[in-house]
């Protein structure tokens, strides 16, 4: 026991010094593969060996791909196919200590990542009722893609949200009690974790956005920038040019309006801007996220800000706008504070 | 694109159907499904992606997926027939994909012969050459080689034996190059099916074949000559039907079978001789048919050329090699652009598999029996590497028996490692299959591509064989070392959690090594930035292996490189006296008929530009004391 105790430790310590020796391009998900490598390692440890090889994959994924976001996804592929592979081979599931330390495993990688945004206390509290759904649901497939799923979920500021877990350990509860706790739906479960894996670069993004992540992001969109910002009532002038194709607008200040309230208009087009169309430009951030009422907008216009638990998607939204020049004008009712941004001018691809 | 998605979906859809059962079936379309919708989520995300690349991807993980299902599922269907149906689905698949650029190599000389005889009824393929706009080969660059066989009133004849252009006849009617892909194809099958008929001959169980059997029929190099048009693979089929039909004592099988592979290529015929030797010494009354194997192919040869070794000679066999045998023994396993190691590693299997010769089927001890008068006229010649050629060309035939070597193994053939390797060699060679030719200068792709990444020299990282560099040398250790212990270790030598934990200190100590500045500089490598000059020789020049590669730089023009710091000799061959400068110092170099050396010095270590100031010169490499 000793010995394999040895083994394994050897190959985690290996495994993360080849890391860091690796890492290079400095967000703090590279920053974080060392940690990433150990956590495979232990995986690997407790479920099947084959599971470590994904950590020479993720080196390779850091050498030759300098793409940013195509390699954050490498790694997401890697490590939710590694997660998927663990699932689906149920046997290593059959321990308790396996299942757990799978969830715990997932946990940390979708929500401690960079550390230094990490609210320790809430995130440990995070940790413990994910376990403790894992251990009440038995220990399944399942139990472990629905444990990893209300961790990604649940955003822990304001510190009421931790109701969220909490509600959920008491469904599970419930659920066991019912007796329907034995379900495994490994399949569905690989699925659903491997879909939340392959995102946990940008795993606050995914939580807060999730439909927009799963339709393939924000587009990349060839755009000018504008940042202009209009008070209640106040207007400009833009010019499109002729390989414009839209405005990007969002909202500031705006987090409590509700959908199809009017927040300015383009003329001479004649359009309206509505909550719905674009949403407050910082509303998916963590700190703001459980304080809106704005749903996402419905063509999204913005960018991936940040990484892993904290990575957000500012709410811009495209409003098609035809070349040529165009007036943009704040509605007079919006509240005070509030203004109508325009982000930028869309391009043509 | 909506067809060849289409295809693949059918394809993959049907290879679970031939083989699965029971909740096994059930298991596998469950996750083919979450495959799907996984693959669905990330699709959107491929922004910076070459999506062809991701999609070829994507199929092979999905074979990949499959093979792994059949090799652990308790509920399954299988027999080498139903290995037939299997590879013929996946080969169906290659058959676009290798269009994607036009027949390279000896295929565009094998279809103008095929096209000769459909058209002409001929081997004369003078008018060929004169009419290729209406060829299916489309190249309209083909000439004929340098030493092909010419005719009394100027026919012009292929070098190449005409049996595979026979056989693609058939096709090439019916479809053209793509029907003659699809016979391609079809032999491609047919050597699966005959070798996992093989591996049940010689007692492997079928657990043992099944996993053996997509790194032989789905990885390289076969699945990399399944749809060209290469007589390796049919030569493959026929070497094991004689296999087998040595073994059943059945010479209706044996007889034909090595006739044809005699006929596919001369230079097979130093495989059939040993089996048609040792065939002799058993049964002395098969003695005329025996002669009749050897001689008939060099008659027919004679009858069509006029030679009866074509426009090879007896002294071909005794060509001195670039480095000796050696370099091309342990090239064959090795090298990193031709070698088995780099280029099909579950084969190595096969070759550790030598080591436990007499723990080995006897089919594999035959086999490996008559590759042996083969690969020792093989291995001591210069082109050991295949040429201008998908790798490992000339010992595709011998694949076989390498796999029934590894299926005797049995315990290693669960490394990840090699799964893995496999895996991304058929991917990249299926997604580019023009990257499948290299011009045999040292480098591969892999580190040509970190090469061109960093601005450094990782080729030098990859052993090679062809330019001999250090790392050959310390894996040739590293191999014989391995031999020996694998020859008197029963169990696995390294404990299973630091595997990839090796691996992965490997991949990172080599990617501090290979930025680092090496102890030569080879001019026309990929590490080196060239602004302006020419490759020498031409990149598509006939056995340009043969040739001291450079590159050739005129005034004004230069090369920048990560050097070393200190004393260097550059080798360099100019025809007019030229000035180059290197980093602040200048050398006049003079002129001569012969390759030369001059003495430089690199002042500060990083990047460094080589410019010349006059004249031209031709730059081989740089070495430093």
């Amino acid at each position: 026991m000793t010995a394999v105790l040895v083994r394994w430790g050897v190959a985690a310590a290996v495994s993360a010094y080849a890391a860091a020796v690796v890492t290079r391009h400095g967000t703090p998900i590279d920053d974080a593969l060392p940690a990433i490598a150990v956590l495979m390692t232990v995986l690997a440890a407790l479920t099947h060996p084959s599971i470590q090889l994904s950590v020479p994959l993720l080196l390779i994924g850091e050498i030759v791909l300098f793409d940013e976001r195509l390699r954050l996804l490498w790694f997401g592929l890697v490590i939710g196919v590694a997660f998927a592979a663990v699932i689906l081979w149920s046997g290593p599931i059959r321990s308790r200590t396996a299942a757990v330390v799978i969830t715990v495993a997932a946990v940390l990688l979708l929500r401690w990542i960079p550390l230094s945004e990490v609210l320790i206390g809430r995130e440990l509290i995070v940790l413990a009722f994910s376990v403790a759904i894992v251990l009440v649901l038995g220990a399944t497939p399942v139990a472990i893609a629905v444990a990893v799923a209300t961790a990604l979920f649940t955003t822990a500021v304001p510190l009421r949200t931790l109701m969220v877990p909490a509600g959920v350990l008491a469904l599970a509860a419930v659920a066991r009690a019912a007796g329907t706790w034995r379900l495994r739906l490994p399949v569905a479960a690989a699925t659903v974790v491997t879909t939340m894996m392959l995102f946990f670069a940008w795993s606050g993004a995914l939580a807060r956005a999730a439909p927009i992540m799963l339709r393939g992001g924000p587009p990349s969109l060839e755009r000018i920038p504008v940042r202009i910002a209009l008070a209640a009532g106040e207007s400009v002038e833009i010019d499109i040019p002729r390989e414009g194709k839209g405005l990007i607008v969002s909202g500031a200040n705006v987090p409590r309006l509700r959908r199809g309230t009017p927040l300015g208009t383009i003329q001479p087009a004649g359009i309206v801007v509505r909550i719905g169309d674009v949403a407050d430009w910082g509303v998916l951030r963590r700190e703001h996220y459980y304080n809106s009422r704005n749903p996402l907008p419905r063509r999204p216009g913005g960018l991936v800000r940040g990484y892993g638990q904290t990575a957000w998607i500012d709410a811009s939204g495209r409003i098609d706008v035809p070349p040529g020049r165009v007036t943009v004008r704040a509605e007079p009712t919006l509240p005070r504070g509030a203004s109508l941004q325009i982000d930028a001018i869309e391009l043509t691809r | 694109m909506a067809v060849q998605i289409l295809h693949a979906v059918v394809v993959l859809t049907l290879l679970p159907l031939l083989t699965l059962r029971g909740k096994w079936l059930a298991r596998y379309f469950a996750v083919d499904v979450a495959t799907y919708v996984v693959a669905a989520v990330a699709w959107r995300h491929l922004d910076g992606a070459d999506p062809y690349f991701a999609a070829v991807a994507f199929v092979v993980a999905k074979i990949a997926l499959f093979a792994l299902f059949l090799n652990v599922a308790t509920m399954v269907r299988w027999s080498p027939n139903r290995a037939f149906l299997l590879a013929l689905l996946v080969y169906s698949l290659l058959v676009p994909a290798m269009q994607r650029t036009p027949i390279d190599g000896d295929e565009p000389f094998y279809l103008l012969v095929t096209e000769s005889i459909v058209r002409d009824f001929d081997l004369d393929l003078s008018n060929q050459y004169r009419e290729l706009d209406r060829s299916a080969v489309g190249r309209l660059d083909l000439r004929s080689q340098p030493g092909d066989p010419v005719g009394e009133e100027g026919e012009q004849y292929s070098r190449h034996e005409p049996l595979l252009s026979i056989l693609l006849v058939p096709g090439y009617l019916l479809g053209g190059l793509s029907g003659a892909l699809v016979t391609m194809v079809l032999f491609a099958a047919l050597l699966v099916r005959s070798t996992m008929r093989f591996l049940e001959e010689e007692g492997i169980d079928d657990g043992t074949a099944r996993a053996v059997f997509p790194f032989f029929a789905f990885g390289p190099p076969v699945v990399f000559y399944a749809a060209r048009i290469w007589p390796e693979v049919p030569a493959a089929f026929f070497f094991v039907e004689a296999l087998r039909g040595v073994r059943h004592r059945r010479p209706q099988r044996w007889i034909p079978a090595l006739l044809m592979l005699s006929f596919l290529k001369l230079r097979f015929v130093l495989v059939a001789l040993p089996l048609v030797l040792r065939t002799f010494l058993r049964f002395r009354r098969a003695s005329t048919i025996a002669m009749l194997v050897a001689g008939l192919p060099l008659l027919v040869v004679w009858l069509i050329t006029g030679s009866a070794t074509n426009v090879h000679s007896i002294g071909d066999l005794f060509a001195p090699g670039a480095g000796g045998p050696f370099h091309g023994a342990f090239g064959l396993i090795l090298d990193g652009a031709a070698g088995i190691a780099f280029q099909a590693p579950f084969y190595l299997l096969g070759i550790f598999a030598l080591v436990r010769w007499r723990e080995m089927p006897e089919g594999f001890r035959l086999g490996c029996f008559s590759a042996v008068l083969y690969l020792l006229f093989l291995v001591p010649r210069s082109e050991w590497h295949g040429g201008w050629s998908p790798p490992l060309r000339y010992i595709v035939f011998l694949m076989p028996v390498l796999a029934l070597g590894a299926a005797s193994l049995r315990a290693p053939l669960r490394n990840g490692i090699i799964a893995l390797w496999t895996l991304g060699l058929v991917i990249h060679g299926v997604a580019y299959p023009w990257r499948l030719f290299h011009i045999a200068n040292g480098e591969n792709v892999a580190g040509e591509f970190l090469s061109r990444l960093y601005g450094s020299d990782f080729s030098r990282l990859f052993p090679s064989f062809i330019r001999l560099n250090d790392a050959a040398i310390v894996a040739a250790g590293v191999f014989l070392a391995s031999v020996i212990g694998f020859a008197f270790l029963k169990g696995p030598s390294l404990p299973r959690p630091l595997v990839a934990a090796t691996v992965s200190i490997v991949i990172a100590a080599a990617f501090v090594a290979g930025q680092q500045a090496g102890p030569r500089v080879d001019f026309e490598d990929a590490h080196v930035t060239h602004q302006g000059g020419e490759l020498f020789p031409h990149e598509y020049t006939v056995a340009r292996f043969a040739y001291r590669g450079g590159w050739v730089l005129h005034e004004g023009q230069s090369v920048s490189f990560l050097a070393r710091r200190g004393p260097a000799t550059l080798h360099y061959i100019t025809g007019i006296p030229a000035r180059v400068q290197i980093g602040p110092r200048v050398y006049d170099l003079p002129a001569s008929r012969s390759y030369q050396t001059a003495r430089v010095r690199i002042d500060s270590g990083g990047r460094v530009v080589l410019r010349v100031l006059r004249g031209s010169v031709n730059l081989d490499r740089l070495e430093y004391d």
